[in-house]
């Protein structure tokens, strides 16, 4: 009985030689998730992703954030893809003193312009290398009540933060790797009178693709953040370093569906201000129209 | 543009926020009427200053307080890692300190709100702070003839002993710290380290 179901899942998921996808119109197979896509003239892209974090602070404070990040990305042409990112935000914060915040609201915009700079071939390449630029607009809801000036306690910095990095691509099925580099640097003042600090960020991920529809993901997340400004003073309790260790899947359900299941664990954290980053789960889904 | 802006309109509206408070306790500033003779002794002292700056508030728990009666500063600092004391919890409502003016101002000034953890507390922590145009505190007068200056210009924390159990958000509400020259001349003109003390007993 073991052995036919196992027969049946490996045939279910036996690569399909006449099988049409998304995926192929890039000459690769591999699965991408939002942000790694090839480009080719025209492809649009819808995700959803539902992000589900923990935060712990030394007074007692213990947050609970549920983020629904509904994505668009747009390549008019190859070298060109525009993606714009809206976060809408559920928080419940429990205080030290009893006390208990709930909100639901929109987060801070995202608009991102990724320009590709190198590709080693146009069909099938193997390494892609492309700038990226982009904007984090002040749309965030603010809450009211005691915590209305606190960023910690809201869903959005709610200042300009503009965006630069570079991203790079590698792909030799059945493996493949993406990295995003970004620095994000505040050019006004948000919620409270606080101006964030200079903020790096990478991101890699390494895939490996055994079946044209499932795959295995491992990867790092990690994040330095320069100290905040408050009133223009520099607030030495803010800031600091954390590194993510993530593992996950993706599967292809259809043929331009890919779905993208990740659990990421600080694997070492150092961020001053006394609190605590704990787990991340992350669900998402692209969708090739 | 026009459709991006309505969506994210509609977005806007769809927000919403609850807030249940937790324990909180209001802190009154009650001065007392301004008067420029106050009793001293067997005579009165004339004043011409009496002021202080509070520049913050928080509540000490009772296992925070060292066996002799007193506070020990170490054993404060060592476990303030390992329990969340009320001061992170207090907020000054207009961001700013309070001075307070003894010799002009009178009645009752609204306070700093402390939003303490469940716990047992046995001393409020009012904490004066100078800036660079006020002292922390400040008494200045004349008794028969005599002058006395009394300035203040470093911090000072003054340990007001009180006892509150606070479990639940309904064991919350109004504290009063009194501000009255006349009980900090009653046992004469406070100096040095007794300034503390003779504050601790009066407020």
């Amino acid at each position: 009985m073991v052995r036919v179901v196992l027969a049946l899942v490996l045939l279910a998921l036996a690569p399909s030689a006449v099988r049409a996808c998304s995926t192929c119109t890039v000459g690769d197979p591999t699965l991408t998730v939002m942000g790694a896509e090839q480009p080719n003239d025209g492809r649009l892209r819808f995700s959803g992703a539902l992000r589900w974090r923990t935060e712990r602070e030394d007074d007692g404070t213990r947050l609970v954030e549920r983020r629904l990040e509904l994505g668009l990305a747009w390549s008019p042409v190859a070298r060109l893809t525009l993606s714009a990112n809206v976060p809408l935000v559920s928080r419940r914060a429990r205080f030290s003193n009893l006390a208990e915040e709930r909100s639901f609201g929109l987060g801070d915009v995202d608009l991102r312009a990724r320009l590709l700079l190198f590709r080693d071939r146009a069909l099938a390449p193997r390494h892609l290398l492309a700038a990226v630029v982009g904007l984090e607009l002040p749309t965030a809801l603010r809450t009211s009540g005691p915590y209305e000036d606190d960023p910690e306690q809201q869903p959005g910095t709610r200042s300009w933060d503009p965006i630069a990095g570079l991203t790079y691509g590698f792909f030799r099925a059945p493996f493949s790797l993406s990295t995003v580099a970004v620095v994000l640097a505040p050019l006004t003042e948000g919620v409270g009178r606080v101006r964030a600090g200079p903020s790096a960020r990478l991101s890699t991920r390494a895939q490996w693709q055994p079946w044209e529809v499932f795959g295995f993901a491992l990867g790092v997340d990690a994040r330095i953040d320069g100290r905040e400004h408050v009133d223009g003073q520099r607030e030495r309790a803010s800031g600091g370093a954390i590194v993510y260790g993530s593992a996950g899947v993706v599967v292809a359900p259809t043929e331009d569906v890919v779905i993208d299941l990740r659990l990421s664990l600080p694997a070492w954290q150092a961020l001053r201000g006394g609190h605590d980053e704990g787990a991340v789960i992350f669900v998402g889904v692209a969708i090739d129209a | 543009m026009r459709e991006l802006r309505l969506a994210l309109g509609l977005l806007g509206v769809a927000a919403c926020v609850g807030y249940d408070a937790g324990i909180e306790l209001a802190v009154e500033l009650r001065i007392a009427p301004p008067t420029q003779a106050v009793p001293m002794g067997d005579g009165f002292a004339t004043l011409s200053e009496a002021r202080l700056r509070v520049a913050d508030v928080e509540l000490v728990p009772c296992e925070l307080v060292s066996l002799g009666g007193g506070f020990d500063a170490p054993l404060v600092e060592t476990l303030s890692f390992v329990r969340s004391r009320a001061h992170a919890h207090a907020t000054a409502p207009s961001g700013d300190a309070w001075m307070l003016d003894a010799r002009h101002d009178a009645g009752v000034k609204v306070g700093p709100t402390l939003r303490p953890a469940p716990g047992r507390y046995c001393a409020m922590r009012v904490h004066l702070e100078p800036t660079d145009d006020a002292p922390s505190f400040a008494l200045v007068g004349e008794v028969e003839g005599v002058p006395f200056e009394v300035f203040v210009d470093a911090p000072l924390d003054v340990e007001v002993p009180m006892e509150r159990t606070l479990e639940a958000p309904e064991d919350g509400g109004t504290i009063t710290l009194d501000v009255d020259p006349a009980c900090w001349l009653a046992h004469g003109v406070p100096e040095g380290e007794a300034i503390a003390d003779v504050l601790a007993g009066c407020l």
